[in-house]
């Protein structure tokens, strides 16, 4: 097609009245040809920005971004588990079989693990997991530890002192009402 | 593999899949945007804050849709909301705060005219004066090319007002290059509004 033709289409390009493939070709030729530019850009000064090249983000941001989505992603996933339907029953008898263990490990070493893996052990073999264990301090071998076990909407939480009411030496487990027993 | 195939392996919980799919659109709509937004590190926040919430919302998407159509409509809700709640806040954003751009050359230069970055940072001084509607319809469909059809899905609108938007920005950003740039401007038609 010729400059001329070209310079028909600008008035039908501005109102949006020309098909895609005549669009695109007017594009293009304002793209190739400074003389059609120079008219169209005085006729209406915005197409310039209709000309404007494409940029494109390194790789190395777009795994950035890939990276910090699949992120989000995985803790849209771990709240919704979370939110999952309960069976807030199941979770307060799985709260209390874990305070069973643990008053039991505790009598059976006269100490509260440093760590948890000896109570995940113990849990493990009840069939039970232990989704978070917080917190565990040694603590010495007496008196007993008193165990609470409190349901604050739908988390169970089972809360274990050392010494009375000494919550600053204690454990605390957080027990995931969704979890399959 | 199409997205639709991808789209469904994602939806059925395939992070992999689902990780694809923002390697092949994260940059485009990153584009787009940035222009509504005036601001390249707060449009990957947009960009990233649209795929977890099209991943919230795979279970709703509707596969006559495209996936950047559908996609592109989350972002630019989010960018728009985004503008909309700094205006709101009358927060003089940084991006907001005027450029002085020196344009090379004069009507006769088109080439030197043509400088991306140059185009890009004007574009950036004149997209602030319009309404966040009217930026979003402008870039989509006259900077980046997209169909009105799919411009008019997007911004979930009728195509006549996608056209109303456009015909609007180019009034006021022309109306601002007069002013702003008028070396983009032939000397006959300067002072024409
Ligand atoms: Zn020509």
């Amino acid at each position: 097609m010729s400059c001329d033709v070209y310079r028909e289409l600008l008035p039908a390009y501005l109102d949006d009245n020309l098909d895609e493939v005549r669009r695109t070709g007017f594009r293009a030729h304002l793209k190739s040809c400074s003389e059609c530019r120079e008219l169209a850009f005085a006729e209406e000064p915005t197409l310039v920005f209709s000309l404007s090249r494409r940029r494109e983000p390194s790789p190395e941001r777009i795994e950035a971004c890939v990276a910090s989505v699949v992120a989000g992603v995985r803790q849209e996933r771990l709240q919704k588990q979370l939110r999952a339907p309960r069976r807030p029953w199941l979770a307060a008898a799985a709260a209390v079989m874990l305070a069973i263990i643990v008053a039991s490990a505790w009598w059976m070493r006269g100490t509260l693990p440093g760590d948890v893996t000896g109570l995940q052990a113990d849990a493990h073999e009840a069939g039970i997991s232990i989704p978070a264990a917080v917190e565990a301090i040694p603590v010495p071998a007496e008196p007993p530890p008193r165990v609470e076990v409190d349901m604050i909407q739908d988390e169970v939480r089972v809360y274990q002192y050392a010494i009375g009411d000494d919550a600053s030496t204690g454990a605390v487990f957080i027990v995931n009402p969704a979890m399959e027993l | 593999m199409d997205d639709r195939k991808v789209v469904r392996a994602a939806r059925d919980g395939d992070e992999d899949a689902f990780a694809d799919l923002v390697r092949r659109y994260s940059g485009g709509l990153h584009r787009s945007v940035a222009r509504i937004v005036l601001d390249e590190e707060e449009a990957w926040d947009v960009v990233q804050m649209a795929f977890v919430k099209a991943w919230q919302r795979l279970d709703k998407y509707d596969s006559r849709w495209s996936f950047s159509t559908w996609l592109y409509r989350i972002g630019t809700n989010v960018a728009i909301d985004l503008v909309r709640s700094r205006a709101s806040r009358q927060k003089a954003h940084r991006a907001e705060t005027e450029h002085r751009l020196r344009l090379v050359g004069g009507v006769d230069e088109a080439s030197a005219r043509l400088d991306h970055a140059e185009v890009d940072g004007v574009l950036r001084d004149l997209v602030r004066f319009l309404t966040p509607q009217q930026r979003a319809a402008f870039i989509l469909r006259e900077v980046d090319d997209l169909e009105t059809a799919e411009v008019a899905k997007i911004l979930g609108c009728s195509a006549a007002t996608v056209r109303n938007h456009i015909f609007q920005a180019r009034k006021i950003m022309r109306r601002e290059i007069q002013e702003r740039f008028p070396e983009f401007v032939p000397e006959d038609q300067r002072g024409r509004k």
